[in-house]
């Protein structure tokens, strides 16, 4: 996995490539804790070039979207295919993440 | 490594002093010239060692190594009756030495002949005449990385051990072949499953209970990564479950007390995907609620589909709720439960199988006992990714209901 962060006017997004699973662990808590430095009033993941999030991966989604909660700004998600996309629905945290 | 200090210390470079347990190393010294093996005696008796021995020539060392083995072997190269070459070869050639820490002690001075004392196994190799405050460096160097690499090594070997009995520890949280035999209500159902823990402790669970004399309850949970916090989590999710049995025939409540039982006790992003349902062998339906893990998949000869998984998984959001759907199963029509290393396999180009993927793999497997099935579908798997050894558990259980 890899990501890179754009951030306009304090709208943050996270551009995503490759996979998000259990093994990314390490490199999106570095991510978070990023994106928590920068302290964006909102935060979109862009996930269309991600092609597999596991169930740890989705993990990582929960705790990033308690940051963003504790961090006071907005989290969503975009862009979610294919598997991705079935994955957020299967656990139901696309209702969450405010797809 | 112990923290002993010796006080009469005279190694170079060091800012502490020798551990008691490098000082009482054992090590030979191996020359043909008794001046020299004395020297090297005096030098590290000064520095603190005292399990010295010492062979004159390299067949009587050979000997000593077999008879006492030796922490490090000073090793002189040209002697009468078996040169140091000889010696170093032999070493490393027996597993029982290969690891011996040899310190090559010679006036050769060529590159060549240098060369050629690495090539045979030597770990290092002092000129002489010898320089004793560097041979004395020298020889604490490889006696402490020894230590290390054998702390290491039992720690390593610690680890796996207790790895493996973790692993062998859950598989027997799995439904035993009783348990399962009284699930098959006397032979109204066939129950085929298979469980593969993966290289690293992974975190899925099944299993199941007879509710009455034509009811099941069945689950199949993943809880999320790998590793030891993943396999205390599907503990700690069993035993909760296995404490609601007033529940055992309503999914959803089951769930719900399932999730109110977590919530608060698994970190942040940890959680278990779920399904349990109750199958009814008379009437054939399934009431079940999901919570998140993969589709169970309805299928025959005649067809397969997928049925509504979808649900907050368990101790990921407190008060959460779930749906109770119903589905009905035919007579001779199967329910299949399966982990997500089915869909997320991956080919040699990095494609995932996915959802739809695998449901064909099951229709084109259909027509055969549920025993065949699943190893067809293992087989299918370990081709796909071109290796057995899985990154991720494996369940697969399969339920077909019978006529009776």
């Amino acid at each position: 996995m890899e990501y890179r962060i754009d951030e306009s006017a304090g709208a943050a997004t996270v551009t995503f490539q490759g996979d998000i699973t259990f093994s990314e662990n390490v490199t999106f808590r570095a991510m978070l804790k990023e994106l928590g430095e920068m302290k964006p009033s909102s935060c979109v993941f862009d996930l269309s070039n991600v092609g597999l999030v596991d169930s740890a991966g989705l993990g990582m989604f929960l705790i990033a979207k308690e940051h963003a909660d504790n961090g006071g700004f907005k989290l969503s998600v975009t862009g979610a295919q294919g598997h991705v996309a079935s994955m957020l629905k299967l656990t139901k945290l696309s209702d969450l993440l405010d797809e | 490594m112990s923290s002993d200090i010796s006080p009469n210390t005279i190694v170079p470079g060091r800012l502490s002093g020798l551990g008691a347990d490098i000082l009482a190393a054992r090590i030979l010294i191996v020359d043909d010239m008794a001046i020299m093996r004395k020297m090297i005696a005096m030098s590290l008796t000064k520095a603190g060692f005292s399990n010295l021995i010492e062979a004159d020539d390299g067949d009587i060392a050979l000997e000593m190594i077999r008879d006492q083995r030796p922490d490090i072997v000073i090793l002189d190269l040209n002697m009468p009756r078996m040169s140091g070459y000889e010696v170093c070869k032999t070493l490393r050639r027996d597993k029982a030495t290969a690891d011996i820490p040899i310190l090559i002690q010679s006036a050769a001075e060529t590159a060549e002949e240098r060369v050629e004392v690495f090539a045979v196994g030597a770990t290092d190799f002092v000129s002489k005449p010898i320089n004793q405050p560097e041979l004395l460096a020298r020889v604490c160097m490889h006696l402490e990385n020894r230590l290390l690499i054998n702390s290491l090594e039992s720690y390593a070997a610690r680890v796996r051990q207790e790895l493996d009995l973790a692993r062998q520890m859950q598989e027997e949280v799995l439904p035993t072949a009783e348990e399962i035999s009284a699930m098959e209500l006397g032979g109204r159902l066939a129950i085929s499953h298979r469980y593969e823990a993966s290289s690293e402790l992974g975190g899925d669970l099944w299993g199941g209970w007879e509710i009455d004399d034509h009811r099941i309850g069945l689950f199949a949970l993943d809880v999320v990564g790998h590793g030891v916090a993943s396999a205390l989590n599907t503990f700690r999710i069993h035993a909760t479950m296995t404490r609601l049995s007033d529940y055992f025939d309503r999914p959803a409540l089951l769930l719900e007390k399932l999730n109110a039982g977590l919530a608060g006790y698994m970190s942040l992003g940890h959680f278990a995907t779920i399904l349990y349902g109750v199958l009814d062998a008379r009437d054939g339906s399934f009431r079940y609620a999901g919570g998140g893990a993969p589709s169970p998949i309805v299928f025959d000869e005649t067809g397969a589909c997928f049925i509504d998984s979808s649900g907050y998984p368990v101790g990921a959001i407190k008060s959460a709720t779930y749906d109770e759907r119903v589905i009905e199963i035919g007579v001779n029509q199967s329910l299949l439960l399966y982990s997500d290393v089915m869909i997320e396999s991956k080919d040699k180009d990095g494609a995932i199988l996915g959802q739809d993927g695998f449901r064909d793999w099951v229709q084109a497997e259909a027509g055969q006992s549920g025993d065949a099935l699943i190893s067809a579908l293992h087989t299918r798997l370990v081709e796909r990714t071109g290796t057995s050894v899985l990154d991720d558990d494996l369940t697969l259980v399969h339920v077909r209901r019978g006529a009776k």
